[in-house]
This record gives structure tokens, C-alpha cells and sequence, in this order.
């Protein structure tokens, strides 16, 4: 059609103002959204209205000329690999931002350069390390002197308060980043929801052929902001709905993640969604796992199962042929139910071909009985012929439409055939799986390669009880439920595992090849994730030095939380524990320092023992052999003859309290393997680790217990040795302001003995033995220092800090920390500032990074004024030019029309 | 075509400048303000690692200061007395025995000057008494809170301890008494049991016989007429038996007595002499004055750390005269040792000398020993006369000698007296000797302490140098740079009015 009718121009006039009102409402609707989050520039996309296909008969004269303008939609300009690069720099950015805040928490602690507010720039703690030695200085010169003594105790008194402080404070951040990591747990399993609805309200408007930009829009949005809390891949892919349609599905995994299948973990799936969690437990892994090895194993037994029961044997065969008979007979009479059903269709093909017939033999009969004008009866053979093709019609008619019936007959029972074939062979690929699933050789391959340990040392694949369909089976609190026999240990690490994908009806991915439901929880290593997520998590259980073999995955027991590089990260654990070993260091040397041992202060007859504790007849204390030791036994105030007995009637002997002490220093070590870092037992329920726990802690108690009475009974009753009557030393600094337990010291548990504030103990100035005269009495000495001028000495001493001080199984053996007291503390800070310098450079770095790819997406997406403006009056002048057109055509016609008669 | 720069690019590139210049500017005004070049770890770790360095080096420098002005006050107390007790008390008592005591022609003043020294020996050890630093007693030792010397009649004690310590002889190294010496020189030795009325020797040869028989168990029997003396019982005719050595005769057996050295009085105040009498009247038990218990094996305990035997503090004014002077020559002899430790105690102060310890003690010279052991100024034991050592001792025995002069003449009660003076004057004057060198050395130690407290001062001054250098800011820089970052980001906010108001939307119409 090439000829525009009259009236038709008007329409183009009209589409070309529908056109230009369109862009600019497009162009009105981008100006609108310019500060929109997640906006995405939108166009209109025009096409031109044009008549295609050549006219048969052309008119020689004809111009074609296109019927104007459509409006095709609006259409959004993105560039997904932009969105990639874009979200990989979020994540790099979140993660360390998130290590700057942590750190920088820390500093407002630890980190004393600048605190000009406080003691002209010396600090808090720094200060006070300062002062306690300035107070000592002080006595070490004024030795009796009442004051200098006590302002020793008010300066060690502030500094524990101001330990205390730094460890609460510690603590607090600790805390925080705790709530910081469930809060971000939810927000990314709010993110995953939504990205989940918004795939299934995106898919929904495809399939009725909506584009969804806006949905669209906010998904981007929500994968933006999951980018920040883990390091994720997104994909888009088709999915076919029906023969015809195919909608965009999207697909969001864990990047560079390896899922027990192999492929990336997925955490949404189209209108599937996982929802991530903190599992109470970690799983042991089987270091010898493989995969492989089971898929091997369980490829031979699938072959031995076939070849012990194969499909042709006669058992299938029978099977298939029976089937084939009963599908077969039902496929042929329903097919003839139909046939018969359908009468008025068979008659009235039946009809219409015999008229086909007739006609085709009528054609034949004329062709074959050609009209001869020299022969006379050529006319009438032809008529002969004529007739007879007419008789032969209706039944070469009939023939065929019999042919057609029995066609669609057999085709109906091949089909019922096939079915059968195809239903035997899956019944018995089932049955080979079954049998192949039985397999000893599997089960065998499975124990030895399986992911996961159990308590007796054999592997499994299973982490969760499922049922007979293969779904995990959740306990009581609605968390996955492990399997039985298990080998596990409490989830110290936080690590985070992604739950089986579900969708908004919170029904199971179904698998599409399959057909089986996938319920699948993947456990995530320690480094499988970045982002904030991974970076509160190190803030959380980093340690650094103070890691242990198990957190570097020296040991043979593999678990998740393994980390080859743990002892290079220093999350708030660390700074914790490299404060309370200063605590413990300050602690103990000032005990030390300030005591004497018993037998020093108390009178005591000697006796040789050996190893075992056992008397050595003939043993000379003063010419002691191999194995043997001296054994103190104190004696009796009350008669020097007797030896001091606890009010069990026990007799307090060194032997017996070193044994108290070995029998304590095991249990706390026993309680160690359940609490700080297990390494013990196999699987145990916590109620069960709570009994155990529970056991040693008595046993601890009931020694500790009897060597308090040891103590005691040798402070009433021992005979002290008049030389060390000067002795008023004694524990300086205990675990609590109320007692003078030196064991347990921590920063945040520091205090000063109740004895040392309460009097009866003091600085012990010296340790030298005192003298008499001749006469039998004591010699004053009011003003020996050798004690003061030591602890002097020593708060000024270069001492090796170790982390197995505070952390029994740490890994690292040598000293992590050299030097005094005040160099100790000044290390943390300046470990802490090095560390926050890198990720300063860090999140620099990756701020930059991340805006050059916000600029980049933008360049692309993002909606510019100047452009809009330059859209709108684009618009703006067709629409008038479209109008113009309108009038014109008006003009033209009112000219034709009422001009020109 | 050229990449596209949108709105927002612009916007969002101009929040991230705007906000540089911003922070930019804020540490420059921070740095103005706060003097400082930084004021946290992360802005310059290395720096501050070194200022924590320097501000704890200045802590110590602080504290040893004042420890070194501590010491030196004290050291200035220690200076103004012994320079008094040295060049006063002394000196002027050593002239004045010089001039007027040990000279014959003013002999007539002795008695005076026996006096003023008794005085003066009381003024010296009145003015180490009051040698105080606030409540300290400067010469006391380790003992600062009590006074150092007490006088107990003559005696001068040092904290508890005779400062006169050693006078006691060694009774092993004492002469024998002259009556247990033979006409040649040599011991005599213990005689037997003879008859109560022996006499020690007759004119008469027949009764000599029976002396010599009853002395000498080899001799025979005499077969004269028996003395009277050796009768048994009245006109028996039987003699008393002859004490052969066996022990047969008991000591105190009737009738009988032990023969001693000719002149041994019967009992003496010299615990020596009378541990002799003691010997020569018991043999059997008593044990000879000159072996010492420890030569004899005897069960007297271990020593003690003072070499004092732990019966040695047992024995009392009931036991032998032996036990007695044995166990008060131990005791003395221990204090000569007390005496020895006290003078060697140390009150180390920590005075930045590097204060070091080697397997649980001192090192010596890391610490600064500010001690100043009273008798270690004053002096303390006896010499090989067995006169004091110490100076007020020495001036109290030489007024004593002195004071017990003839009033008119000065002439000395004795000639022993005559001697011990004469020995006590050139005692004095070495002890004056002693007590100049001890006023040099703590005006050397003085002298140290002073040159130490500039040293710490121009060190502190140097770490206060050091530290504002490191930690503080150059005006004229932070402040230039303030200006600079304050233009910029002033630029900032003018760009940003700009960017913001123009688009091709200002000028449509």
C-alpha cells in the first residue's frame, strides 16, 4: 500500500506528537528522579511507522512514504560489567572501612600520642606507668616514710582503675562489633529477601512483557548495598518460561566461592533466596576429603549394579513388554474412543474428500481419455472414464480417511510404548541408584572421603539430619539440626554459613534436571567472605600472635575457622589480650617482687624426697642427687618440735602444696581444651562441655581451697624464722579488690590485694635478713632499699612477654613483646597505629577506587541536566512541529475541500 | 564522543574534593591550634613512637633529678657535720692534748684537758646524732629512722653494737700467768694428789724424800719414818697411797690435795687467770685455757654468720671461767664482724647511672650508694695495742688518763697509763687523719652530685629540646600551610556554587 490516504497524514501528525509528548515525559521523568538513589537514566525509544513488503502491482508513480513515528518504550542505559567493578570496590572499601572503625575505636583507647588534655601530653596509662615508677623513686629514697609508701599504693591503685577502664572499654567495642555483626547478618538477609521479591515482581512483568525499570532500579540498589557486606557475583541469565517466552533470570553468588558442588555458592537464584546465619557449632572437616574418589566409587558401583542387573536382562524386558501391552492397548482404544467421538469431523472430512477425489480423478479420468476430434467416441470414453471416477470417489475417500485413523492409532500407541520403555528404564536406574547408594564400596569411599568428621573418626557427607525427601530437619529453636556423631566445637569464630535457597512461600528450590529438592546449607570458611561481614568477623576473633596451631591450621584436625595467616591479623582479641598479658606481666613481677617464698620466711626442717614425692632414706639435703629435691616441713610456733598441720590434721609440707598447685594448674588446663580454645572432646552437647567443665572447675576449687589452708595454717601456726621478722611483703596486686588471689590476672580484673590496701601487707623494702646483737636482739636496719632499688630495677628491665602466657596453646613460642613495662604498653599503641595506618592507605585507595567506578556507571547511567534541557527542547520542537503539521494538513484540506468547489 | 560527565559525577566528585579540602584544612587548624605536629599514632607513627621514647626518658630524668637533689641535701647535712666534728672538734681537741697535754711543761693542765676531750668525745658523737635530713638520720646506715650512737656508761654503741669491738684478747694468743711459768720460761705442768699437809718442799732430806715420792710417781717409797703429814690416820704407821696417774684418787678425796704451781693465788677477777687456776686445780676436768672449744672438739653448735657458736649464747655468770672468756671472746670477735658488715651497707639510690641488676644483685656503679655509716666516719675495732679505733673513744680514754693525773704536777698514776697516752695521742692525731679523709670523700661525692644534677638538667633539657623539635609544630609553616588549605578549600566552596547553579537549564527561556 503506497498510497496515503487522505486523512492518514493526520495520523502521522498525531503519532509525532504522541512521540514527542512521550520523550518528554521520559525526559521530565529523568530530571525528576536526577537525586534518586539507584536511578537509571531512562530513553524513549522511537522507531519509524513504515509499510514493508514489495506490492504485487506497483504503481509506477507511487513514493513510499513511512506513516510516521511509534513509540517503542522506554528503555534504561546500564552497564552491568560496570556494576561489577563497582560492587568489587564496595566490598574492598566496606571491608576496610570497617577495619578503620574498629581500629580507630581501639585508638580512642589505646593510642595516648596527643592527649593534651591530660597530663601535658604524657597520656593516661603511659602517665600513670610513669608515676607508679616515680612513687617508687620516691621511696626508694624515703624507705620508712609513711607517705612515700602509700603513694606507691595510690599510684599502682590508679593504674589498675585506669587498666580496668581500658579493658572495659575494650569490651565494649567488642561488644558493639557483636551487635554491629547480628545487625549486619539481618540487614543482609533483608537484602536478600528483597532482591529475591523484587526477581519475582521483575519476573511476573516480564512475562506480561512489562520492562520494570524501576524494579529493576531498586534491585540494583539492594545488590549495591549487598556489595558492601560481601564480596558477590551477579549474573543474569534466561529463563524459559514456556515454548514461547523467555524472561531474564538473576543470579547472585559468593564470588571466588567454591560450594560443595563445585560452582560458585549461590545465595539467590531467581526467585529463590538463602538467608545467611551463625551456626552455635563448627564442624570438624575431614582433611582427606574428595569428592572425586566418592563420584568414582559410586560410577563403579553403578556399573556393577548395572551389570549385575541390566536393563536388557529379561526380568526389565518382561517388564517393559507387559507395560508396553497394557500402555499399548489402553493408548489404541482411547485413541479409537476419540476417533469414534469425533464422528461429524471424520464425515465431514470424509466429504470433503471424496469431493477432492472426484475432483482429482475426474482430472485423471480427463487426462488419461483426451477428446480426439478424429475419433468419434472419444467423448464418450472420456464420459465413460468420468463416471467411473465419480463412482470410485467416495471410497478412495473412505480409504484415505481409514489410513489417517490407523495413523493416528499407531502413532498413540507408540507413544503409550515409549512411555512404558521410559517409565521401566527409570524404575530401574532407580533401583540401581538404590543399589549403588548401598554400596559397601560407597559407603566405604564416603567414610573415608567425606567432608565432614564424626566422633568415631570415620567421615560423612552429611552435616544435617535430613528426611526420607531429603529435607534438613530443624530443632527446636528453628536453627538446622546436625547429624548425629558428629565431631564438633562451639562456633567461636563466627563463622557464617548460607541456608538452603527458598522462595517467598518459603518452599525449596526444586532442582530443575532432577526434580529433587535442593536442601543444602554451606558452611563459609574463615576467608571465603569479604566485605564488612568478613571484616567485623576478624574484628571479633583476630588474635594475631596470641593465635594457636588449631586457628592456623597447623594441627590435623582440620575445622573451617582454619586461617594460615591468623597470626598476622589483629582484631580486638588481640589488644585485649596483649593488655592483660602487660596486667599479668606488671602483676606478677610486683608479687613476686614483694614475697618471700615459705620456706624462706618460715622455719622448716629439711628432707630429701624424689621425684614422686617419696622420702629418700640417707638423703643429705645439702648434697642432693639426681631427681631428688629438698621437701620443707614447717614447723610449729606453738612447738618447734611439731609440724604445722591444716585442721584436717594433714601436715603442711612443700611436696604437698606443690602437688595442690600441679593438681590446679591441670584442671585449668583441662577447663582450657573446652573453653578457650577446644581442642577436646569429640561431639558434646553443651550441657555436656558444661559437665565437664563443671568437674574440673571443682577439682580446682578443692585444691585451691586446701592450699589456702596450707597458707593459712603456716601464716597462724608456723614458727617464722626470727632473721625475716621484718616480713610484711605479700601479694601486691590480686583478680579482685576484695581478696588476694594473684592467680587469673587480667587488665580488666586488676586490683590491688585487699591486704596491701587494707594494711597488714606493705612494700617490702628489703629482703636481706635481719641481724643481732650480741645480746640476741635484732639490729635496726628501718631504711634497706636493696628491695625498692629491685623492683626499680626490674620496672625498668627488658622482659620478654610471651603470648602462651596468657594463651596456653598459642602457637607462636617467642617472646612477642621486649622491653619495660612503659615500652610494653607504647608497643600495643604503636602496633595498633601501624595497623591503622595501612588500612588508612587502604580505605584511600578503595574510596578513590570505588568513586572512579561510581563516576564510571554514572558517565553511563546517570542523568545530566544539560543533556535533559537539550532533550526538552528537542521535544519541545517537534511537538510544535508536529502541531504545525497538523494545521497545515488542516489548511491543505479546508483549501481542497471547501476552496475548490 | 567523550565520556559522558552527568550532574551527579560532577557532584559526587566535587563532595569527595570539597570534603578533602575540608579535612585538610581542619588538620591545618588542628596543628595551629594544638601546637602539634601530630596527635595521634596513625599520623606519624614513627615520630611518635620516638616522642614516647623521649617523654619516658624525661620521666626518668625527672626522677633521678629529684633523687639526685634528695641525695644532695642530704650529702650537704653530711658536709656541715663532719666538717664541724673534722675541723672543729677534733682538730681543736688534738691541738689542745698537743699543746697542753702532752706537753711536761703545762702537764699541770691535764686534768682539764682530760676533761675537754672527755667533753669533746660527747659534743662529736651529739653532732653525727644530729646529722637529720628532714626525719633521716644521715649516719645511721640502713637504720635512718633511729640515731646512730648511744653511750652506755664508757661504752659507745653503734645501732646495738659495741663500737669498741675486738678488745677482747684471744685467750689462745695470751701469756701464761707468771706463777704457771717454771724458772725457765716454760709451763708448768699439773701436779698429783698429794696428802692435804704436804708442804712444797723440807729441809729436811728424809722428809724431802717423802715430798719427792708423793711429786714423782717413779720414785720409790722411802723407808724413813713416815711424816706426819703423809701419815693415814692417827699413829697407824700406814702412809697415804701415792697417786699413780690412774685416777685411784679422786680429786676430791679426804685428806688429800692437788699439788699446784707455787704462787697461784687461790682465786682471780681475770676470767684468763682464773680458767688457769681452774685448770691447775681440776686437770681431769678443766680444760687448758689456750685450746679453744673448737680445738677440743668441743659441742659448742655451728658458728653463726658472725663466727659466734650457738652454745656461746648460752653460757652464763655460773659457768667455768672458761666457758666465760671463750664465749666472750666469740662474742666480741662477732662484733668486730657486725661492725665490719655495718660500715660496708649500702643505700643505693638510682641516680641514672643505669641501674642494672646481674643474677639478683646490684651492679655495682649502676647506682649511686649515698651511705655514710657513722662509724665508717668515726672509725670503729681496736688496733694491735688494743686501743679504739674510733675518735670519740680515743679522745673519752685519753681524758680519762688525763683526768686521772696529778692535779698539780700532771703526773700520770702510772708508768702503763704514761704509755697507753702516749699511744692514745698518736691515735688521736691518726684519727683526725682518718676523719679528714672521710670529710674528702664526701666533699668528692658532694662534688659528683652537683656535676650530675647539671648533667640531668642539660640532659632534660635536651629531651625537652628533642621532644618539642619531634612533637611541636614551626609556626611559620603550619600556619602558612593553614592559609594554603584554607584558600583551597575556600576555593572549593566556590567552584561548588558555580557547579551547582549552572546547567543549560539556567538559560532557557
Amino acid at each position: 500500500m503506497a498510497i496515503i490516504g487522505t486523512f492518514s497524514s493526520f495520523t502521522t501528525a498525531r503519532l509525532a506528537i504522541y512521540a514527542s509528548q512521550a520523550s518528554l515525559n521520559v525526559t521530565g521523568n529523568n530530571i525528576a528522579n536526577i537525586n534518586t538513589p539507584g536511578y537509571t537514566r531512562q530513553r524513549m525509544d522511537l522507531v519509524s511507522l513504515y509499510s514493508t513488503g514489495a506490492p504485487k502491482f506497483a504503481n509506477l508513480y507511487n513514493t513510499n512514504i513511512g506513516y510516521g513515528v511509534l513509540t517503542n518504550g522506554a528503555t534504561q542505559l546500564r552497564d552491568p560489567y560496570l556494576d561489577i567493578r563497582y560492587r568489587d570496590e564496595n566490598c574492598k572499601l566496606e571491608q576496610s572501612s570497617e577495619w578503620l572503625d574498629g581500629l580507630t575505636q581501639l585508638s580512642r583507647i589505646l593510642d595516648e600520642v596527643g592527649e593534651t588534655k591530660t597530663n601535658d601530653g604524657f597520656g593516661v596509662i603511659n602517665a600513670q606507668l610513669g608515676n607508679l615508677f616515680t612513687a617508687l623513686q620516691k621511696l626508694s629514697t624515703q624507705v620508712s616514710s609513711e607517705n612515700a609508701d602509700s603513694l606507691v599504693r595510690a599510684e599502682a591503685e590508679t593504674l589498675t582503675k585506669f587498666l580496668n577502664q581500658a579493658a572495659e572499654e575494650l569490651q565494649t567495642i567488642w561488644n558493639g562489633k557483636e551487635k554491629e555483626l547480628t545487625d549486619s547478618v539481618d540487614e543482609v538477609n533483608k537484602l536478600l529477601t528483597d532482591i529475591r521479591d523484587l526477581n519475582d515482581q521483575i519476573r511476573t512483568q516480564s512475562i506480561y512483557g512489562d520492562k520494570a525499570l524501576e524494579l529493576r532500579d531498586a534491585r540494583n540498589l539492594a545488590l549495591d548495598e549487598l556489595s558492601k557486606y560481601m564480596n558477590i557475583n551477579v549474573e543474569y541469565s534466561m529463563e524459559r518460561i514456556d515454548q514461547f517466552t523467555e524472561v531474564e533470570k538473576l543470579t547472585v553468588t559468593i564470588a571466588d566461592s567454591k560450594g560443595p558442588d563445585g560452582k560458585p555458592i549461590k545465595l539467590v537464584d531467581g526467585i529463590y533466596a538463602g538467608q545467611i546465619s551463625i551456626q552455635d557449632m563448627e564442624p570438624v572437616m575431614n582433611p582427606d576429603a574428595d569428592a572425586m574418589k566418592i563420584l568414582d566409587a559410586m560410577k563403579k558401583a553403578v556399573a556393577d549394579a548395572e551389570k549385575a542387573d541390566p536393563f536388557e536382562g529379561q526380568k526389565w524386558q518382561d517388564k517393559v513388554t507387559a507395560l508396553k501391552t497394557q500402555y499399548g492397548g489402553e493408548a489404541k482404544a482411547k485413541a479409537q474412543q476419540e476417533i469414534d467421538g469425533n464422528k461429524a469431523y471424520w464425515d465431514k472430512m470424509l466429504d470433503t474428500l471424496t469431493k477432492s477425489e472426484e475432483k482429482r480423478l475426474v482430472a485423471e479420468a480427463i487426462k488419461k481419455n483426451p477428446i480426439d476430434p478424429n475419433d468419434p467416441d472419444s467423448q464418450a470414453k472420456q464420459d465413460a472414464a468420468v463416471a467411473a471416477a465419480k463412482a470410485a470417489a467416495p471410497g478412495a475417500a473412505a480409504d484415505l480417511v481409514k489410513k489417517e485413523q490407523q495413523d493416528i492409532i499407531d502413532a498413540a500407541v507408540k507413544a503409550a510404548e515409549a512411555k512404558a520403555e521410559r517409565e521401566v528404564k527409570a524404575e530401574w536406574q532407580e533401583a540401581i541408584q538404590n543399589a549403588a547408594d548401598n554400596s559397601p564400596d560407597v559407603a566405604d569411599a564416603i567414610k573415608q572421603f567425606g567432608k565432614y568428621m564424626k566422633a568415631d573418626g570415620t567421615a560423612t557427607n552429611e552435616l544435617y539430619e535430613k528426611d526420607a525427601n531429603g529435607v534438613i530437619q530443624l530443632d527446636d529453636r528453628g536453627k538446622p539440626k546436625y547429624a548425629d556423631g558428629l565431631k564438633l566445637y562451639p562456633n567461636d569464630k563466627y563463622l557464617i554459613q548460607v541456608e538452603p535457597l527458598k522462595d517467598e512461600r518459603d518452599r525449596l528450590m526444586v532442582d530443575p534436571y532432577t526434580a529433587s529438592k535442593k536442601s543444602e546449607v554451606v558452611e563459609l570458611g574463615d576467608n571465603v567472605l569479604k566485605g564488612k561481614l568478613q571484616a567485623i568477623r576478624e574484628l571479633l576473633t583476630e588474635e594475631g600472635e596470641y593465635a594457636s596451631s588449631q586457628d592456623l591450621g597447623k594441627t590435623d584436625e582440620a575445622r573451617l575457622s582454619d586461617d594460615p595467616n591468623a597470626a598476622i591479623k589483629r582484631g580486638i582479641p588481640y589488644y585485649q589480650k596483649a593488655l592483660d598479658t602487660l596486667a599479668q606481666q606488671i602483676a606478677r613481677q610486683f608479687n613476686e617482687m614483694n614475697q618471700m617464698k615459705p620456706q624462706d620466711v618460715y622455719q622448716s626442717d629439711k628432707s630429701v624426697i624424689d621425684k614422686d614425692g617419696n622420702p629418700v632414706v640417707g638423703g643429705d639435703p645439702d648434697n642432693l642427687q639426681t631427681g631428688e629435691s629438698i621437701n620443707y616441713t614447717f614447723l610449729s610456733s606453738a612447738d618447734p618440735k611439731t609440724t604445722v598441720q591444716t585442721a584436717d590434721g594433714k601436715d603442711v609440707t612443700t611436696a604437698r602444696m606443690d602437688a595442690l598447685q600441679k593438681i590446679m594448674d591441670e584442671a585449668k588446663k583441662e577447663m582450657d581444651k573446652y573453653t578457650v580454645f577446644p581442642t577436646e572432646p569429640d561431639y558434646m552437647t553443651q550441657e555436656e562441655i558444661a559437665e565437664a567443665v563443671k568437674e574440673q572447675q571443682d577439682k580446682w576449687d578443692a585444691a585451691n581451697a586446701e592450699l589456702l589452708a596450707c597458707k593459712q595454717a603456716i601464716q597462724d601456726n608456723g614458727l617464722k624464722d626470727p632473721l625475716c621478722e621484718f616480713y610484711d611483703g605479700g601479694v601486691l596486686f590480686s583478680n579482685n579488690g576484695n581478696n588476694n588471689d594473684p592467680n587469673n590476672i587480667t587488665a580488666a580484673n586488676i586490683s590491688i590485694a585487699i591486704d596491701w590496701a587494707e594494711g597488714p601487707v606493705r612494700i617490702l623494702n628489703t629482703k636481706k635478713p635481719d641481724f643481732y646483737d650480741e645480746n640476741g636482739n635484732v639490729v635496726p636496719a628501718s631504711s634497706r632499699n636493696d628491695n625498692i632499688l629491685h623492683m626499680i630495677s626490674q620496672y625498668d628491665a627488658k622482659l620478654e612477654y610471651y603470648a602462651q602466657d596468657i594463651q596456653p596453646d598459642a602457637e607462636q613460642p617467642e617472646a612477642m613483646f621486649e622491653g619495660n613495662f612503659r615500652e610494653v604498653f607504647t608497643s600495643i599503641s604503636n602496633k595498633l597505629g601501624m595497623d591503622q595506618y595501612a588500612t588508612t592507605g587502604k580505605v584511600e585507595t578503595y574510596t578513590l577506587l570505588a568513586l572512579d567506578q561510581e563516576n564510571d556507571r554514572q558517565s553511563v547511567s546517570g542523568v545530566d541536566l544539560n543533556e535533559e534541557a537539550t532533550s526538552m527542547m528537542q521535544f519541545s520542537k517537534s511537538y510544535s512541529a508536529a502541531c504545525k503539521l497538523l494545521t497545515t494538513l488542516d489548511s491543505m484540506l479546508d483549501k481542497l475541500i471547501n476552496g475548490t468547489i | 564522543m567523550a565520556m559522558r560527565v552527568t550532574t551527579n559525577m560532577a557532584m559526587n566528585l566535587y563532595r569527595y574534593n570539597l570534603g578533602n579540602s575540608n579535612y585538610k584544612m581542619n588538620n591545618s587548624m588542628n596543628k595551629v591550634s594544638t601546637q602539634r605536629r601530630f596527635d595521634s599514632f596513625v599520623e606519624d607513627p614513627t615520630s611518635a613512637v620516638q616522642a614516647w621514647r623521649i617523654r619516658r626518658a624525661m620521666v626518668d630524668n625527672a626522677n633521678y633529678q629529684d633523687n639526685n637533689k634528695d641525695t644532695v641535701n642530704r650529702f650537704n647535712v653530711a658536709f656541715a657535720t663532719m666538717g664541724m666534728v673534722t675541723n672543729k672538734l677534733v682538730d681543736e681537741a688534738a691541738n689542745d692534748a698537743r699543746v697542753r697535754g702532752m706537753n711536761d711543761p703545762t702537764a699541770g693542765a691535764r686534768v682539764q684537758v682530760g676533761q675537754v676531750l672527755k667533753n669533746t668525745a660527747d659534743s662529736v658523737i651529739e653532732a653525727m646524732n644530729g646529722a637529720k635530713y628532714s626525719d633521716h638520720f644521715i649516719f645511721s646506715g640502713e637504720d635512718e629512722m633511729n640515731a646512730p650512737f648511744s653511750w652506755d656508761g664508757d661504752k659507745l654503741y653503734y645501732r646495738g653494737i659495741n663500737v669498741n669491738a675486738g678488745s677482747v684478747k684471744n685467750p689462745a694468743e695470751r701469756p701464761l700467768p707468771s706463777w704457771a711459768l717454771d724458772d725457765a720460761g716454760n709451763e708448768i705442768a699439773t701436779g698429783p694428789m698429794v696428802p692435804t699437809g704436804m708442804p712444797a718442799s723440807s729441809e729436811d732430806a728424809d722428809e724431802q724424800a717423802w715430798i719427792d715420792y708423793y711429786m714423782d710417781p717413779a720414785a720409790t717409797q722411802p723407808t724413813t719414818q713416815i711424816p706426819s703429814w703423809a701419815e693415814n690416820g692417827a699413829g697407824t704407821g700406814v702412809a697415804f697411797p701415792r697417786d699413780d696417774g690412774t685416777g685411784n684418787i679422786a680429786n676430791n678425796a679426804a685428806g688429800y690435795r692437788r699439788s699446784v704451781p707455787e704462787g697461784m693465788p687461790a682465786k682471780s677477777d681475770d676470767l684468763y687467770e682464773q680458767a688457769w687456776i681452774d685448770y691447775y686445780n681440776n686437770p681431769d676436768t678443766a680444760i687448758k685455757p689456750s685450746l679453744s672449744p673448737n680445738d677440743q672438739n668441743m659441742a659448742w653448735g655451728k658458728p653463726n654468720e658472725f663466727g659466734v657458736p650457738e652454745a656461746a649464747n648460752n653460757v652464763t655468770d655460773q659457768d667455768t671461767a672458761y666457758n666465760r672468756m671463750w664465749a666472750e671472746y666469740y662474742k666480741d670477735q662477732g662484733d668486730v664482724k657486725r661492725l665490719d658488715k655495718l660500715a660496708d651497707e649500702e643505700q643505693n639510690v638510682d641516680l641514672g647511672m643505669g641501674l642494672d641488676e646481674k643474677n639478683g644483685s646490684l651492679v655495682k656503679g649502676s647506682a649511686f650508694d649515698r651511705s655514710l655509716p657513722g662509724i665508717k666516719m668515726l672509725g670503729y675495732g681496736v688496733d694491735e695495742n688494743g686501743d679504739p679505733n674510733n675518735v670519740a673513744l680515743v679522745m673519752k680514754r685519753l681524758g680519762e688518763i688525763w683526768e686521772s693525773c696529778d692535779f698539780e704536777s700532771g703526773d700520770y698514776p702510772s708508768e702503763e697509763l704514761e704509755a697507753e697516752a702516749t699511744r692514745l695521742f698518736d691515735k688521736l692525731n691518726l684519727c683526725h687523719d682518718d676523719c679528714i679523709s672521710q670529710y674528702a670523700e664526701i666533699t668528692t661525692k658532694s662534688k659528683y652530685l652537683e656535676e650530675n644534677q647539671d648533667r640531668m638538667g642539660l640532659q632534660g633539657a635536651y629531651l625537652n629540646e628533642d621532644l618539642t623539635s619531634l612533637e611541636d609544630i614551626e609556626p611559620a609553616e603550619a600556619i602558612s600551610n593553614f592559609m594554603y588549605d584554607y584558600y583551597c578549600y575556600n576555593a572549593a566552596l566556590k567552584v561548588g556554587t558555580q557547579l551547582l547553579s549552572q546547567s543549560l537549564i539556567d538559560y532557557m527561556n
